[in-house]
């Protein structure tokens, strides 16, 4: 067997395609092997049982899967209504939900954080739900990436999922929720199940909105990233190279879960 | 079904002033090419789009504002959309599962359903791993099972081999007197068409321009447009001579030349008026040397020099030169009579084009509602 295989194409043009490919993996392998060097494992597995990261773990987990549930509860209705159905302005909503992927999530944290600082977020806190440097605030930062993430990649999946087959239902006997639930939505499965994979490794990764908002005190709004960056502030590399492994590997496990469901699995 | 006046505007179609009548029972076929929303019109009976004006009738109710679930309407798509999340069996039963229909009824109106159209032994398999015939039958099971009032097929066969729509032909008629439903087919196939239609509505440009049976349609398109859409050729302009009431003719001349023709008068055309006139090309003659000629031909007869001669497989078609004029008619010649002829490119035959074949469409500047030109 050849190693590469493909259309016959010039050696040169080749060579600076795959070459950068090769680049690019030697880059994380690297970094990543750089990680596994430095570590002691020792202090890695003292690390993992220490009160705090065990928080910090416990607190990610459950913010990260509150954050994704909501967006997704938020994100299917509302990427199904982006994609199959017309209002004037469309485009406009479009982009604008883009933009927590595309801003600095330190930018949307402040949006956030401002917010709160108006009557009407005053005005929340003080009857509803406190945000500012609180664990709901982790959530909201959380739930506001992960959402716009999530509604990109539905909108694409139902994009790709014709009106027929909700014509057809309707014709048949299905009213629209019916038709919805019972037809689109589990064509749409492997896409929505992924979409939620990804918000959820988003939310769980989320660093920038989350620390402008819930702030960084320890053990009361320390999510995994938070605790790598104060382990760092505080000199405690090996801590610190201990929990990015955790992120790493929580990382990890969400792309195998997210490359199965897709049906694409690995071979060698 | 009946249409009156509906205007509906869906993405970058506009469809407008629809009229249609199909009634109880009938094979509609809804012809015209490809692109000028037939889809659109066929949702919109179906209840997909609102109508902005106008009505819709089934059965002497008003359907206009009806939801699709309520319309008793079924609806087989271009590409079957058979729900990928469900089996064959699912399929088939999920029009009578949403109905409640105990599940003991379910499986056996499945089974005979499946039994019918052939497919039973397909029924645990996922749409994906049918053939494109297979599928379409189970989208015909799917729509039948419901019992709808009206079925609706875009262009069914449209996605299946040459080979095989014979036989899916046969199968649709079949299983509309079978089952006795209205059909309305959409296709821009006009063999499909004329095999399949009880009736047939020609759709242009977002309008029925004209709807009639086979023979009206195809002998007597009421439109230019119409005639070029069903592919008609010896189509020309002409200028009319005169007209002879009391003999049932008239005479029209091919313009800017000498060339003129004798055709069973249509009683209205008046001398000196400008129309366009078509012959199809099965109704030119080719005259046999030494042979007497007939009646209906006399006065029709012109000298031509055969350009070129086309193999169509079941029959030859002759691009005829008029040598005096210059004026190009095609010819189908049925296989033995062109053999019999032994007939070559440059030869110089005689040819006639019978006067009763003659269609003649008046100019919509002299004729406002060529619509209502339907008698001869």
């Amino acid at each position: 067997m050849k190693l590469f295989e493909g259309i016959r194409a010039n050696w040169l043009f080749n060579a600076i395609a795959l070459g950068c490919l090769i680049a690019l993996v030697g880059f994380l392998l690297l970094t990543l092997l750089s990680l596994g060097l430095f570590v002691d494992w020792n202090i890695f597995l003292s690390a993992l049982v220490s009160q705090e990261i065990f928080f910090a773990i416990r607190l990610s987990l459950f913010t990260a899967t509150l954050a994704a549930g909501l967006a997704m509860v938020f994100a299917i209705p509302a990427s199904y209504a982006l994609s199959k159905r017309e209002f004037r302005g469309k485009n406009i909503v479009d982009t604008l939900l883009d933009i927590p992927i595309v801003i600095s999530p330190v930018a949307f944290g402040s949006a956030l954080l401002i917010f709160f600082n108006t009557p009407l977020g005053t005005f929340i806190e003080n009857h509803f739900l406190q945000f500012v440097f609180e664990v709901p605030g982790i959530v909201l930062a959380q739930f506001g990436v992960a959402t716009a993430l999530a509604i990109r990649l539905m909108k694409s999946t139902f994009d790709s999922i014709g009106q027929r087959y909700e014509i057809v239902a309707r014709t048949l006997g299905y009213s629209s929720w019916k038709a919805f639930l019972k037809v689109t939505l589990p064509i749409a499965k492997n896409g929505v199940i992924a979409a939620g994979i990804l918000a959820w490794a988003r939310a769980v990764g989320e660093y920038g909105a989350t620390v402008t908002l819930a702030g960084t005190t320890q053990m009361k709004t320390e999510t995994l990233p938070i605790a790598i960056y104060l382990n760092i502030a505080s000199a405690e590399i090996d801590r610190a190279v201990a929990v990015t492994f955790i992120l790493i590997g929580l990382s990890g496990a969400s792309l195998i879960v997210l490359r199965r469901m897709t049906g694409k699995g690995y071979s060698l | 079904m009946k249409v009156q006046g509906v205007q509906v505007k869906v993405g970058e179609f506009e469809l407008e002033d629809i009229d249609l009548t199909v009634d109880e029972g009938l094979y509609f076929i809804l012809l015209g090419p490809t692109g000028v929303g037939k889809t659109v019109l066929l949702e919109t009976l179906a209840g997909i789009h609102r109508i902005t004006r106008g009505r819709i009738w089934l059965d002497s109710h008003d359907v206009s504002h009806m939801p699709p679930e309520q319309r008793g309407i079924s609806y087989v798509p271009q590409d079957y959309a058979l729900f990928p999340n469900m089996n064959v069996r699912e399929n088939i039963a999920c029009g009578l599962k949403i109905r409640k229909m105990a599940k003991s009824q379910i499986d056996d109106q499945v089974g005979k359903y499946a039994g019918r159209f052939g497919i039973a032994h397909l029924l645990d398999r996922p749409p994906q791993r049918l053939s494109g015939g297979e599928k379409q039958r189970v989208a015909l099971a799917r729509a039948l099972i419901i019992r709808p009032r009206v079925l609706l097929m875009d262009e069914p066969l449209a996605a299946l081999d040459r080979a095989n729509r014979g036989d899916f032909w046969i199968m649709l008629k079949e299983v509309q007197r079978e089952f006795g439903v209205t059909v309305i087919h959409v296709t821009h196939d006009f063999e499909e068409a004329f095999i399949l239609g009880d009736r047939i509505g020609v759709f242009i440009d977002g309008r029925i321009v004209q709807s009639g049976t086979k023979e009206e349609i195809y002998r007597r398109p009421n439109s230019l447009e119409v005639a070029r859409f069903l592919g008609i050729r010896n189509i020309f302009r002409g200028t009319i001579q005169c007209v002879e009431p009391h003999e049932g003719t008239g005479r029209v001349s091919i313009n800017g030349n000498g060339l003129a023709f004798t055709f069973d008068l249509w009683d209205s055309l008046r001398a000196a008026e400008e129309v366009d006139f078509l012959i199809r090309p099965e109704e030119v003659m080719v005259i046999r040397e030494g042979k007497p000629v007939k009646e209906s031909l006399q006065g029709n007869i012109f000298e031509g020099e055969i350009r070129r001669i086309i193999e169509k497989g079941t029959h030859h078609v002759l691009l005829l030169r008029e040598i005096r004029e210059g004026v190009v008619f095609e010819a189908n010649i049925p296989n033995y009579v062109f053999r019999n002829l032994e007939l070559a490119e440059n030869q110089r035959i005689k040819a006639a084009l019978r006067r009763e074949s003659f269609w003649i469409i008046r100019r919509k500047e002299n004729s406002p509602s060529t619509r209502n030109v339907t008698g001869r």
